[in-house]
């Protein structure tokens, strides 16, 4: 319990630092337009049992052609998700890079330079609880699960000042005035 | 008719205890239940046998399977842990859901999801109903009315496509 606390807390600097620092070329990003034919890289983080099927059915409506490639970051201990995964077209599952971090609470320490190296995907999809993205994405959107009508997890508190969007699928959970957004039912 | 229990990645004693209880067993088949199907995951087996007949029900009991999706399809009414997975996949299937949250996980997070707002709007006229624990699921399968449910809306995948493509600079 205590290491999963620190990590998060860790996990939060560097995603903290890093939305500090390179300000200016996130900004100009954040404003650029994309024609329809441009493609844009996607990452989603898959947490644990049932959160991995609500990812997989959030993407599920995306255009593929558009959103490519994805890649489908899978932690330690997610045994249901690569089964989860198969369910998946499979002409979809060639294009998919699976990348497992099997040693995501291996290095407790921030690696800063490395999170100014090139970004891995356009946009990083978490969809709480128990994501904990330690890789940097120029666009951070956190999807809260849809399972949570009342309060916020406990990565949706903690991630909810740092990520670009913050989505809330049920009113309540946002109604304090925070940052955020209820979308509805996404899923 | 089958009914299908399932606890999904998790351990939850208390659910699958409760479900072959005499008590349980006899409102199954008070409903008309002849089948029960029992996906039992992490939680302790105390039964001699993973398939046998009681009280006139064909009870049939596994860990895990890749796909509960066939199982969902052919049972008239899904038992569950509030699994937030199992609860969309069990709506969308337009199944009668009863979830029962399992208070042992981390920060207890189950009593705060979808099934533990029983006056909440929205899925007051689901198909999904609700109860707080497994001492009175007994009385759930009993006086469980599916005729006055209505299906859960259609997913709609565009909301998500929308917000995405709205932040990516596509709109």
């Amino acid at each position: 319990m205590w290491l999963f606390v620190l990590s998060l807390f860790i996990v939060v600097f560097c995603l903290r630092v890093y939305t500090i620092l390179p300000k200016e070329g996130r900004s100009a990003r954040r404003n650029a337009k994309r024609r329809p034919v441009d493609t844009c890289s996607l990452a989603v983080f898959l947490g644990s049992g049932g959160h991995t099927g609500e990812a997989i059915l959030l993407l599920s409506s995306l255009d593929f052609t558009r959103y490519t490639p994805r890649t489908y970051i899978i932690s330690e201990g997610t045994h249901l998700a690569p089964r989860k995964l198969s369910t998946l077209k499979p002409a979809d599952m060639r294009t998919i890079p699976i990348m497992e971090i099997t040693q995501l609470y291996s290095s407790l320490v921030p690696d800063v330079p490395a999170l100014r190296r090139q970004p891995f995907a356009d946009v990083l999809i978490l969809n709480g609880p128990g994501t904990f993205p330690r890789l940097p994405s120029p666009r951070l959107i956190y999807v809260e699960s849809f399972a949570r009508v009342k309060k916020l997890s406990l990565s949706g508190k903690l991630l909810r000042p740092f990520v670009d969007r913050f989505l809330s699928q049920w009113p309540a959970p946002i109604q304090d005035r925070g940052r955020g957004e209820c979308t509805g039912w996404l899923v | 008719m089958a009914a299908l229990v399932t606890v999904g990645s998790t351990r939850f004693d208390a659910l699958v205890d409760v479900v072959l209880t005499m008590d349980c067993l006899h409102a199954f088949r008070e409903r008309g239940y002849t089948r029960l199907i029992v996906q039992y995951g992490n939680s302790h087996w105390t039964q001699p046998a993973k398939e046998w007949v009681e009280e006139g029900i064909h009870i049939s009991a596994f860990t895990f399977k890749p796909s509960l999706l066939e199982d969902v399809e052919n049972a008239a009414l899904v038992i569950s842990h509030a699994g937030a997975g199992t609860i969309l996949d069990v709506l969308r299937a337009a199944k009668p859901l009863i979830v029962i949250p399992n208070n042992s996980l981390m920060d207890d997070h189950q009593t705060n999801s979808p099934a533990s707002s029983p006056g909440s709007k929205p899925l007051d006229h689901s198909c999904a109903l609700f109860r707080h624990t497994h001492r009175d699921l007994v009385e759930a399968i009993r006086s469980l009315e599916v005729e006055s449910m209505t299906p859960f809306p259609r997913y709609d995948g565009s909301r998500f496509q929308t917000i995405l493509d709205e932040e990516m600079g596509y709109l």
